[in-house]
């Protein structure tokens, strides 16, 4: 259902919305944000996914205009130089980690406060809250008190609170981090659907990569106050630029050690402990024989049966039950390799060959050292 | 079974019984103070029979009518003042990022004994500074008493307010004066009132200081000291005058605590 959304949806124009070049930001001495740039079009969904302290929020909160960067080149919104300019004053609206609802206003007060305090007439501004907290289902709780609302409705009001005024852009801080885990799959498909029909530019910071991938038309994983790899779910997870990238987009075997030769259809063979693995070179560079190198390969792209360029031996030393599927953590000469383990499953102690195809297999580069940070 | 000397049920009535007679300890001089200024004898310690002479005298008596309006305008004026500067005070203080060792500067003047202070305000402005005292400097030393409680009414009350709703009706465009008045001032409403009409209190009951910083002026604290000090056929009058101080003080009292303590949805 959530794919369907995600397919079915127009592709965003070519007009730049966002514009970021170069913003740096620092605490004292800490540097949170290296000089990032970043962009977005009109009608995109751009995630900024990594842990916490990467610098995703601090960018969010530049953007918003809550946090005045240290320096930046560029900051536009819709075209306009926004760089000066106070939050109140910029064209996109933040919907808050932890709500940040007025606890003193009734739902209506709360969503009517964007229009209030901009001069829009009661009558205009009651009728246009009404109508976003019927975009965000909550008709008839407008006279509601805040504390009254569970989880899933506070986070609503915030979003009706920040729709309602219409901003060409919406900054969305871990929206849906409180939310239990059923509430969060639901929200998912409706903030992508509310996102299609009102055609705004969501910037969007999650720390779950689950998330990014179901949501996004484009995810900005950073790290450490960079961005390590900008591009497609897709480009994401099926062609890591490093090792962290791979290792956060949850790959499971990643598999260290030496670029032995370079193939002429871009793959690469690696070495490790004398065992000879291929597969298809993703990092930036170009690849140097003799470096250091991961074969990132995921579970469920490894089998036990025939076909495939690479293989090893292997003895099932642990089956962990997954729910959809069951992993299972074998005993190799090049360490342990994680592979899911089909129907029926195959007893403890069975050695196997374990198999994968070049094609699905990705080789990146060691992590960039990185002087100063 | 017995389940230990811990778990004896005494313990309940010794505490609830304790509690009773501290609270009687409390109230009970007040109250029979109260109803000796209605009676004809009131050094008799006997009630009866009941008169409302003394209230008679009171009102006819004008020697009491000008402290109490000293006392009453002092009031006001350090109630007030020490609301504002309590609130601006207290914003800015949590805004700092260490703020403890300025509450603990803030707070100190807490702990300092009345006369001690009243004594030190008494030669730093009539004797290093060669001023001569009145109202203004009992003024000034009221509202440096009432100040650190002002303080501490504001802290706990504002600390309450999370700033990011600050940032989130900045977010929805709202400017600097809309977000106070919207957003901030709601939370800093009951502190700020609260902090008034304590101060109103601790000015309006302040003898040690005033005693030193007075000059020619006289409050009613220190004109009911100096009756009640005089042996004088006054004492059944001044019976009447505390009642009429007691009437002043409950209501105001009653207001803070109101303002100060409500529960209500906000948080």
């Amino acid at each position: 259902m959530r794919q369907a959304a995600r397919a079915e949806r127009e592709q965003p124009s070519s007009e730049l919305i966002l514009d970021v070049r170069n913003a740096v930001h620092r605490y004292g001495s800490y540097v949170a944000l290296h000089g990032v740039s970043i962009s977005a079009r009109r009608g995109e969904f751009l995630t900024l996914l990594g842990q916490s302290g990467s610098g995703k929020t601090t960018l969010l909160r530049i953007i918003a205009g809550l946090e005045m960067p240290t320096s930046i080149e560029t900051l536009d919104i819709g075209g306009q130089d926004v760089r000066t300019k106070p939050a109140a004053q910029r064209d996109c609206c933040t919907v808050f980690q932890g709500y940040a609802l007025f606890p003193h206003m009734s739902v209506l007060e709360n969503v009517e406060f964007g229009m209030r305090v901009r001069g829009v007439a009661a009558g205009e501004r009651k009728t246009r809250a009404l109508e976003a907290l019927g975009v965000v289902r909550l008709q008839g709780k407008e006279n509601r008190r805040v504390h009254q609302l569970s989880g899933g409705e506070k986070q609503r009001v915030g979003l009706a609170r920040a729709i309602v005024t219409r901003p060409s852009i919406l900054l969305l801080d871990e929206p849906l981090g409180a939310l239990d885990e059923r509430l969060r799959i639901d929200m998912q498909s409706e903030l992508l659907t509310l996102q299609k029909s009102l055609g705004i530019t969501f910037i969007y910071v999650t720390h779950s990569q689950d998330e990014a991938l179901t949501m996004s038309d484009r995810v900005a994983l950073m790290r450490g106050g960079r961005i390590e790899q900008l591009g497609a779910p897709s480009d994401l997870y099926e062609k890591p630029v490093n090792r962290f990238v791979a290792d956060f987009m949850g790959c499971s075997n990643l598999i260290a050690g030496q670029v032995s030769s370079l193939e002429e259809d871009g793959r690469v063979v690696l070495d490790v402990e004398g065992h000879r693995f291929s597969g298809r070179w993703t990092g930036r560079k170009a690849p140097e024989k003799g470096a250091r190198a991961h074969m990132a390969i995921r579970a469920e792209r490894i089998s036990a049966s025939p076909g495939g360029a690479n293989q090893v031996p292997g003895r099932l030393e642990r089956a962990v039950y997954k729910g959809a599927r069951i992993e299972g953590m074998f005993a190799t000469p090049i360490g342990t390799v994680v592979a899911n383990l089909g129907a029926p499953s195959i007893p403890l102690g069975t050695g196997v060959v374990l198999r994968w195809d070049s094609e699905q297999a990705a080789v990146v580069p060691d992590d960039e050292a990185r002087a100063g940070s | 079974m017995n389940a230990g000397w811990q778990h004896h049920r005494g313990w309940r009535f010794l505490s609830a019984g304790g509690g009773f007679l501290l609270l009687a300890l409390a109230y009970m001089p007040i109250l029979w103070l109260m109803v000796l200024s209605f009676s004809e004898r009131p050094l008799s310690a006997i009630p009866f029979p009941l008169t409302l002479g003394w209230y008679e005298q009171m009102l006819a008596d004008t020697r009491w009518r000008q402290p109490m309006w000293t006392s009453c305008w002092l009031a006001l004026g350090v109630g007030a003042l020490s609301a504002i500067l309590a609130a601006a005070v207290g914003r800015s203080i949590l805004r700092l990022n260490r703020p403890g060792r300025v509450i603990a500067l803030a707070l100190m003047p807490l702990f300092v004994p009345g006369l001690t202070i009243g004594a030190a305000q008494f030669l730093f402005f009539r004797i290093f500074l060669g001023l001569r005292l009145g109202i203004w400097s009992v003024f000034i030393g009221h509202l440096f008493w009432a100040l650190p409680f002002a303080l501490v009414l504001t802290l706990v009350i504002y600390s309450r307010f999370d700033r990011v709703l600050l940032d989130a009706a900045a977010d929805l465009g709202a400017g600097p004066w809309q977000r106070f008045r919207l957003v901030e001032w709601p939370f800093l409403r009951p502190a700020f009132f609260g902090a008034g009409l304590f101060g109103f209190l601790l000015s309006f009951n302040e003898l040690p200081r005033t005693l030193f910083l007075r000059g020619t002026t006289t409050t009613m604290p220190v004109f009911q000291w100096a009756q009640a000090a005089d042996h004088q056929s006054y004492v059944p009058i001044s019976f009447a005058l505390a009642t009429i101080v007691v009437a002043v003080t409950v209501p105001v009292l009653i207001g803070f605590f109101r303002i100060a303590f409500r529960q209500d949805d906000r948080s």
